[in-house]
C-alpha cells in the first residue's frame, strides 16, 4: 500500500516537476510547483519524515509560495500576451547542446546513483515515531547546530532588510541618507528624487 | 515504506535535472526562480533519502538525524532565496516592464 | 527534557567556543546596534561609530585568538574551529569590510535612498565569511555562504534606479542560486554515501563510491563557481561592472577570499591526487582568459573584474599544488598570504574608482584617466601602487604573493605549470601598466569634466590604509608569516 503511494507520488512529482518548466505562464508553472511541493511532502511523510512534511507543507506551500503568487497578481503577469509569448520555450542551437550535455550529466549521476546499494529495512523505532521526532531534533539544533542556527536568524534579519530596501518604492521627499554617520559629520541632502 | 533508496535517490535525480534544464531553457525569471526551488527540493530528498538509509542501517547517534537538519536549514535559505528573487524580479519590472532574462541585456563585452 | 537542553547547550557552549565565536558574535549584536541608531532619531548620528565600533571590536577578538599560545582548535562538537590561520583570514575580512565601507561613504549621492540599509547589509557581509573559513561541517559552511550571499545579491542591486546595477543583481542572484544548488546537491549525495556532514567524519570516510565522488565534484563546482573559476567565470565582468564599485571591492576580494579559505584549509584534502592536473589546467585556462579578457578592456572596472578572474586562476594552481602533494600548512600560508595582498591592493584599486565615480567622473573609461597625475597627483600614485601589485612587481604585497604561490607548485614538482602560469603573469603586467602610462604619460583631453572637490576623507584614509599594506605586504612578511609559524 505505502509503496504505490510512494510510486503514485512519484509519479506526480516528476509530472508537476516537468510542468514547472514546460508552463507557457507563470502561474502556471507556480501552481504545478506546488502539486509537486505536496507530492513531495507527501513522500517524506510516508519515509517517516513527519515534522519535515509538516515544515515543507508550511513554507513552501504556506509563505513561498503566496510571495510567488503575490509577485504574479502584483506585477499582472499572465494575461499579457507579450510575456506568454517571451515564456515559450524557444531553444536555439546552442541552448540546445547546453540543455542536452546538462541533461546527459545528470541523467548519468542518477545512474551512478542508482548503484548505490543500502537495501533499507524497516526498523520499529522509525515507524513509531518518525526518524526526525522532535524532541531530538530540537536537541540537536540547540546544542551541535547551535551556530548556524543562530547565524541564520542574522541571514533572515539582513534578508529582510535588502528585500524591503530593493523593492520599496521610493517616495519624493522622503528624507535620504548619504554621509558617513558621524556625530561631527553634517549629513549632505541631495534633493533629487530616484524613483 | 519498502522502497529501496536507489529509487528515492533516482526521483530526486530527475527532479534535479528537470530543474536545471529549466534553469537554462527558460527565459521567464518567474519560471527560473521556481526551477531552482526545484532543485532545492531535490536535494532535501537526497537527504531525506540518505537520513532514512543511515537510519535502517542501525546507525546511532546524530547522524540520521544530520539530513532533516540540513533539510531544515536548506528550506529556510529557500525562503529567503525566493524572497530576494522576487524582490530583484520586481527592482527589474520597473524599469524594464518585462521580467524576461532577454530584457537583462544592457551588461555586454 | 527542557531543563536537559539547556544544560546540553551550556555544556557544549564553554570557555573556547566563547573565544572562537566572539567576533561572529559582536557582528550580530552589532547590526543590531546599529538597527537601532538607524530607527532612534537621537542616535541617527552614531550609526558611523556603531558600525565602525563594531568592526573594531570584531578586530580585536579575532586579534585575541591570533596572539593566544592556545587557540581554541574545534568548537560546538567539531562543527566550528578556529587558530592563527582563521583568526588572520577574519582580521582581513573585516577591514576589507571597513575599507569598502569607507569607499561607499559619499558614492551613492545620486542614487541616495536606503544608504542605512546598505551599511547594515554590509555589516553582515564578514560574519558569513568567517563562518565560511572556519566552518568544519556542511551544514556551517552553507549558512555562511548564504549569510555573506543573500546580502551581496541586495547589495549588488542597490542603485535601484539604474538598470545596470539591478541587472548585476538578478545576474549575480540567479547564478549564485544555482551554485548553492548544486553545492546543496552535492553535499546530499556526500551524506547519503558517507553518513556524515562534518569534515573530519568525511576525511575518515570512504569516498570512493561512484556517489561520493557525483557529490564531491559538484561541491567542488560550486565552489568554483563562487571564486569564478573557467567555465564559470562568464559572469563576473557583468556582475563586477553592474554593481555599486564599493560593493564590487567586497564581493571581488571577500567572497573571493572566503571561498578559497574554505577550498583550501576544509576541501582539498578530500580531493584525489589524481584530479590535480584537471584543476591546474582549469587554473592555466582561467589565467589566460582573465589576462587576454582584460587586455582588450578599455574600461577599467570591467578590467578589473578580468584580473580578479586571473588571480582567481593564480590560486587555484595553488589548489592543484594542494592537491598534488604539496605540504598542506604551505598551500594553505601562501593562499592567506596571496589572499592578504589581494584584499588590499583590489580594494584600494577598487576603492579609487569609487571615490573618481563620486567625484563626478561618471564613467570608468581608461581614457578618463588620462593626466591624473597631474590633476590628482595622490590618486595616481596610489592607483600606480595598486597596478604595480597587481601585476606582481617586487617590493609590493603582489610580489610575494606570487612567488609563495609558484612555489607550492614547485614543491609539489609541477614545475612546467610554474613557468607556463608565471609567464602568464609576464603577461598580466601588459594592461596593469598601460593605466600607468595613461595616468602619467597622455595628456588630459579637454572634454573631461572637472572634478569636483566633494571628497569624503574616510575614502582618503581607507586608501592611505591600503597602500600601507600593500607596501607592509611587500616588504615586511614577516609581520604577517610569524603568527602563522606558532
Amino acid at each position: 500500500m505505502a509503496e504505490t503511494l510512494f510510486y503514485l507520488l512519484s509519479i506526480g512529482a516528476i509530472a508537476c516537476g516537468a510542468g514547472v518548466i514546460r508552463a507557457r505562464m507563470p502561474l502556471f508553472s507556480v501552481l504545478c510547483l506546488l502539486g509537486a511541493f505536496f507530492c513531495l511532502s507527501g513522500i517524506y511523510l510516508l519515509a517517516g519524515f513527519q515534522f519535515l512534511a509538516v515544515t515543507q507543507l508550511l513554507v513552501y506551500a504556506g509563505a513561498i509560495m503566496v510571495l510567488f503568487l503575490f509577485v504574479i497578481m502584483l506585477l499582472n503577469l499572465g494575461d499579457e500576451n507579450e510575456i506568454a509569448r517571451q515564456s515559450g520555450i524557444a531553444l536555439s542551437g546552442k541552448q540546445l547542446a547546453v540543455a542536452g550535455t546538462s541533461a546527459g550529466v545528470f541523467a548519468l549521476i542518477g545512474v551512478l546513483t542508482a548503484g548505490y546499494g543500502i537495501a533499507p529495512v524497516e526498523t520499529a523505532s522509525t515507524r513509531a515515531s518518525g526518524i526526525d521526532e522532535l524532541q531530538t531534533l530540537a536537541v540537536e539544533l540547540f546544542s551541535r547546530y547551535m551556530l548556524p542556527f543562530e547565524a541564520a536568524s542574522l541571514l533572515l534579519l539582513l534578508t529582510m532588510i535588502g528585500v524591503i530596501a530593493i523593492a520599496k518604492r521610493q517616495r519624493a521627499g522622503e528624507p535620504t541618507h548619504t554621509g558617513a554617520g558621524f556625530p561631527w559629520t553634517k549629513e549632505p541632502l541631495d534633493e533629487e528624487s530616484t524613483l | 515504506m519498502n522502497v529501496p533508496t536507489e529509487h528515492l535517490l533516482a526521483l530526486a535525480a530527475i527532479l534535479f535535472s528537470l530543474g536545471v534544464l529549466g534553469f537554462l531553457t527558460r527565459k521567464n525569471l518567474i519560471i527560473v526562480l521556481a526551477s531552482i526551488e526545484l532543485m532545492l527540493n531535490a536535494a532535501n530528498l537526497t537527504f531525506v533519502a540518505g537520513s532514512r538509509a543511515w537510519a535502517a542501517e542501525g546507525v546511532t547517534g546524530g547522524s540520521p538525524l544530520q539530513g532533516p537538519i540540513f533539510s531544515l536549514f536548506v528550506i529556510l535559505v529557500a525562503a529567503a532565496e525566493a524572497a530576494v528573487g522576487l524582490a530583484l524580479i520586481i527592482a527589474l519590472y520597473r524599469l524594464k516592464q518585462s521580467v524576461a532574462l532577454d530584457s537583462a541585456g544592457e551588461l555586454k563585452g | 527534557m527542557s531543563q536537559q537542553t539547556v544544560a546540553a547547550a551550556f555544556e557544549i557552549f564553554d570557555d573556547a567556543a566563547s573565544v572562537a565565536t566572539a567576533p561572529l558574535l559582536t557582528i550580530g549584536v552589532g547590526v543590531l546596534l546599529y538597527l537601532v541608531c538607524d530607527i532612534v532619531p537621537r542616535l541617527r548620528a552614531a550609526r558611523g561609530l556603531a558600525f565602525c565600533g563594531t568592526i573594531l571590536v570584531a578586530l580585536f577578538f579575532e586579534l585575541r585568538i591570533l596572539g593566544a599560545d592556545v587557540v581554541p582548535g574545534l568548537v560546538l562538537d567539531k562543527t566550528f574551529h578556529a587558530d592563527h590561520t582563521t583568526a588572520l583570514f577574519g582580521c582581513v575580512f573585516l577591514l576589507g569590510t571597513l575599507l569598502a565601507w569607507a569607499y561607499s561613504v559619499g558614492y551613492y549621492h545620486a542614487s541616495k535612498p536606503f544608504k542605512p540599509e546598505h551599511d547594515a547589509l554590509m555589516l553582515g557581509a564578514p560574519a558569513g565569511m568567517m563562518l565560511m573559513v572556519g566552518a568544519n561541517d556542511l551544514i556551517v559552511f552553507f549558512i555562511g555562504l548564504e549569510l555573506l550571499s543573500l546580502p551581496l545579491y541586495c547589495l549588488a542591486a542597490f542603485k535601484r534606479s539604474r538598470i545596470e546595477s539591478v541587472e548585476a543583481g538578478v545576474k549575480y542572484f540567479l547564478l549564485g542560486s544555482f551554485a548553492s544548488a548544486m553545492l546543496l546537491y552535492g553535499s546530499a549525495l556526500v551524506y547519503t554515501a558517507s553518513g556524515t556532514l562534518s569534515i573530519p567524519g568525511l576525511l575518515d570516510a570512504d569516498l570512493s563510491s561512484s556517489t561520493a565522488v557525483a557529490g564531491l565534484a559538484l561541491i567542488a563546482a560550486s565552489l568554483f563557481f563562487k571564486v569564478s573559476v573557467f567555465p564559470f567565470h562568464m559572469w563576473v565582468p557583468d556582475v563586477y561592472q553592474g554593481s555599486p564599485t564599493p560593493v564590487t571591492a567586497l564581493m571581488a576580494t571577500g567572497t573571493k577570499a572566503a571561498a578559497f579559505g574554505f577550498l583550501v584549509a576544509q576541501v582539498m584534502p578530500l580531493l584525489p591526487p589524481s584530479g590535480a592536473p584537471i584543476v591546474a589546467v582549469l587554473g592555466l585556462v582561467t589565467m589566460a582568459l582573465g589576462n587576454l579578457g582584460a587586455l582588450v578592456q578599455s574600461d577599467l572596472k570591467r578590467m578589473l573584474a578580468y584580473s580578479g578572474v586571473a588571480h582567481a586562476g593564480t590560486l587555484l594552481l595553488v589548489v592543484a599544488g594542494g592537491m598534488a602533494g604539496a605540504d598542506a600548512a604551505g598551500a594553505l600560508n601562501a593562499t592567506l598570504y596571496y589572499m592578504v595582498a589581494y584584499v588590499f591592493t583590489a580594494t584600494g584599486a577598487f576603492g579609487l574608482l569609487a571615490l573618481m565615480e563620486a567625484d563626478g567622473a561618471r564613467f570608468t573609461k581608461l581614457d578618463s584617466l588620462r593626466g591624473l597625475a597631474k590633476s590628482r597627483p595622490g590618486v595616481a600614485g596610489a592607483m600606480a601602487l595598486f597596478m604595480l601589485s597587481l601585476g606582481g612587481i617586487p617590493a609590493t604585497g603582489g610580489f610575494l604573493g606570487k612567488w609563495f604561490a609558484f612555489s607550492v607548485l614547485v614543491d609539489a614538482g609541477m614545475i612546467g605549470t610554474a613557468i607556463i602560469g608565471a609567464l602568464l603573469s609576464v603577461v598580466a603586467l601588459g594592461y596593469y601598466l598601460r593605466v600607468i602610462v595613461v595616468m602619467y604619460m597622455q595628456p588630459a583631453s579637454d572634454v573631461e569634466p572637472a572634478p569636483t572637490t566633494q571628497r569624503p576623507m574616510t575614502a582618503g584614509i581607507a586608501t592611505i590604509v591600503c597602500g600601507v599594506f600593500v607596501l607592509a605586504t611587500g616588504l615586511l612578511p614577516s609581520l604577517f608569516l610569524a603568527p602563522l609559524a606558532g
